[in-house]
């Protein structure tokens, strides 16, 4: 195009032009050539894609030069458009199978060739017997477009055969420029139409994605509420209750059951949640016990084994559980234990998608793991309570047996105590011991008071003068004096001791024979008549007890000579012996 | 000759006519003051050595201690507490007599009735024989013993 304009501006050409008729002539030309440029460009802006630019631009550019032929390949990312103008079959036949080879010529795979970095025109005579392009060829341009994106184009004669002017050439040059400033853009336009072909299937995925995402999150959070729940629950019946109710709420159904079967004999656990709660007994039956087993046996290989869940979905083995169950699971907690779960009465009609049946048999898993640690939990409290019965048990024997202990230590201690008890008594008995004395001669008081307390001829312990009054006493020079006048002494103690000593004319008349001396020697005496009596030891005061004697028999004046025989004597008065 | 004393000296079986002699003498002695307790607190004044007030106690008391010591020295029961008490009461008998032998007081022993012979060294002598066949008894007695016939068996309880 500048090439164009600079002929047109070119001072040389106004002068060489004299004639108004080829100056006219040229100005229509070029004229010609700009409106042609101009058209391409039109023409060529409209196109969508590269191949259509392609297609578009054979006509553009063949008119204006009046060529006979005209061909273009377009190579882009590994794939080639060829399109064809004005030849005829045998030549666009083998043009089309050549086409890679002519496109590699120019442009080598890998960039091995030399680098074409603009738009080129060859042009020539030689050009129309090279065997890469069809006969006749008169001109090739090549535009190079971006990486991997290139187009080779080429021309025929013109109809007139003569061969290229100049100026045709400058608009060959310009064509082949506008045309890959087209292709350029509509390459780029093609790529932004398909990065945002590819930008929404991306979208569209990544909004899938997301979906699933969503889904799967809820999918998580559900199974770790019920994880959560479920964990938190150690009674299998409360655990069966909380998941049906769990499952009813994920899934949307108004009602659901689940049954536990163990051994032969143990009593079944069953769960019902919905209208009529009465139909749990069909549960907890025996037929529907055999009706669940039952279940398993049809499944044959696919039985759930321990620790495995099966959901169940032919629709006749469903009618044939003992309850209503739209969705159906069946699970093996262990060797014994086996169970169902049911849920029938959906609040949304359609099937289960198959996220949520993965979904649901998670669930299930989880409820067995709780289960079994709930039924584990069962049998440690089992344990545990027979252990602490054990332990009390246990605690009881030991009590026994330290009291035992204790009474053995006991009756050990009263054995030592009586053997030494009995040691030291027989030891007592071949040595004199101060207690047998002392129980001997208190045996001897004893029986001794006894007999005197009920013997006829028992005697006072003490004296009963020792209680009685003191007779009137007298001193010896009174005494003496009262028996110089006529007072009788009397010498109170037994015969031996008066025949010892006594005082002068005294008589005798000794206590323990009172009555016969008294009735022998003062049985005439005058009662008027004073008496002094004497006769003491230690051991007996004869005085005193013949004294009161005396005044018992009526004697009015009865005195005992105060010291005795010795106050006497001391008084140095007569002593007869 | 002098083991054959000692062997005779120390025989058990003299130790057994020695309790049986001063048991049955004890008894003996007993029985009469037991049934005259009002003479026997006579006797027991006359020796002017007990208080006034505690002479009739005496009397009373004094004799069924013997006879129980006298029967319990016959049956062979405490014979080592027996023979202490007896020879307790000899010895208090013999320094009585000899204190009133020192007094040359005019009374008799009193030991088997009331009227009996005057006190003499002779009656010491007899007091003291009694005495040593008492400790005779004390010391080899091992025959013929109730002790023996039931407690025996129990000196044997830790072997």
């Amino acid at each position: 195009m500048s090439n164009a304009k600079g002929n047109i501006s070119t001072p040389d050409s106004e002068r060489d032009t004299t004639d108004g008729h080829r100056t006219a002539a040229a100005v229509d030309r070029q004229l010609l050539h700009i409106q042609t440029l101009y058209e391409a460009t039109r023409e060529l802006s409209g196109a969508a894609t590269p191949s259509a630019v392609l297609n578009a631009f054979l006509p553009i550019a063949m008119g204006p030069l009046g060529l006979t032929f005209g061909f273009g390949v377009l190579g882009r990312d590994g794939g080639l458009h060829v399109a064809t103008l004005g030849l005829g079959a045998a030549d666009r036949d083998p043009f089309d199978a050549n086409a890679r080879m002519l496109v590699d010529k120019f442009f080598p795979p890998g960039g091995t060739g030399p680098a074409i970095s603009s738009p080129a025109v060859l042009a020539g005579q030689h050009l129309s017997h090279s065997a890469d392009v069809p006969s006749g060829t008169s001109a090739i341009a090549v535009i190079p477009l971006d990486t991997g994106s290139h187009a080779v184009l080429g021309f025929g004669p013109k109809l007139t055969g003569e061969p290229f002017s100049d100026d045709e050439t400058d608009l060959l040059n310009g064509l082949v420029t506008t045309l890959s400033t087209a292709l350029k853009k509509a390459c780029a336009e093609q790529d932004i139409t398909e990065r945002n072909t590819s930008l929404k299937a991306a979208l569209a995925q990544t909004r899938e994605a997301h979906e699933a995402l969503d889904r799967r999150a809820f999918q998580l959070h559900t199974l770790y509420e019920a994880t959560l729940e479920l964990s938190a629950i150690n009674e299998p019946g409360a655990l069966c209750n909380a998941f049906v109710l769990t499952l009813m709420g994920t899934f949307s159904f108004s009602a659901g059951w689940i049954a536990l079967y163990g051994p032969e004999g143990s009593e079944p656990d069953a769960v019902y949640r919905g209208p009529e709660p009465d139909r749990r007994t069909l549960l907890i039956s025996h037929s529907g016990r055999d009706k669940v087993l039952g279940r398993f046996v049809e499944l044959k290989d696919r039985m759930p084994q321990h620790g495995q869940s099966v959901l169940l979905e032919d629709g006749a083995a469903r009618a044939a559980l003992p309850l209503d169950a739209d969705v159906a699971v069946l699970f093996t907690l262990d060797n014994d234990w086996r169970g169902a779960i049911g849920l029938f009465s959906p609040l949304s009609e359609g099937t289960m998608p198959p996220d949520m049946r993965k979904l649901l048999l998670s669930l299930v898993r989880t409820f067995m793991v709780s289960l079994g640690n709930a039924k584990h939990v069962q049998l440690i409290h089992a344990l545990n309570s027979d252990l602490a019965a054990r332990n009390v048990e246990l605690q009881n024997t030991l009590d026994e047996l330290t009291s035992a202990r204790r009474e053995i230590n006991l009756l050990t201690e009263a054995r030592e105590a009586i053997i030494g008890l009995v040691q030291g008594e027989v030891q007592r008995v071949w040595r004199a011991s101060w207690l047998d004395v002392s129980l001997i001669i208190l045996a001897g008081v004893i029986l001794g008071g006894l007999f005197n307390a009920s013997s006829p001829s028992g005697i006072d312990l003490i004296p009963r003068s020792f209680f009685e009054p003191q007779p009137e006493m007298v001193a010896a020079q009174d005494a003496r004096t009262l028996a110089g006048s006529g007072a009788v002494i009397l010498d109170a103690r037994p015969v031996e001791f008066y025949n010892q000593g006594h005082l002068r004319d005294a008589v005798n008349l000794p206590s323990d024979m009172f009555g016969f001396a008294y009735s022998m020697k003062l049985a005439d005496l005058d009662p008027a008549v004073p008496i002094i009596v004497y006769g003491r030891t230690i051991s007996r005061n004869y005085a005193v007890d013949v004294a009161q004697k005396l005044t018992g028999l009526g004697h009015e004046k009865v005195l005992v000579l105060d010291g005795g025989l010795d106050a006497w004597e001391e008084a140095g008065y007569e002593v007869d012996s | 000759m002098m083991n054959g004393v000692r062997k005779l000296v120390t025989s058990p079986w003299l130790a057994l006519a020695f309790r049986l002699y001063i048991g049955g003498l004890f008894v003996f002695a007993a029985m009469y003051k037991i049934n005259y307790a009002a003479e026997f607190a006579t006797t027991i004044a006359s020796y002017r050595l007990v208080p006034y007030w505690a002479v009739n106690a005496l009397a009373v008391f004094m004799p069924w201690t013997e006879i129980i010591c006298g029967a319990l020295l016959i049956l062979g029961i405490r014979v080592r507490s027996v023979c202490t008490i007896i020879v307790a009461l000899l010895s208090v008998f013999t320094v009585a007599i000899f204190i009133n032998l020192l007094r040359d007081a005019p009374i008799s022993c009193g030991c088997f009735h009331t009227i009996e012979d005057p006190i003499s060294w002779w009656t010491i002598l007899r007091d003291v024989s009694w005495i040593a066949m008492t400790v005779h008894v004390y010391r080899f007695d091992a025959v013929l013993q109730t002790d023996q016939l039931f407690l025996g068996k129990l000196k044997r309880i830790h072997s």
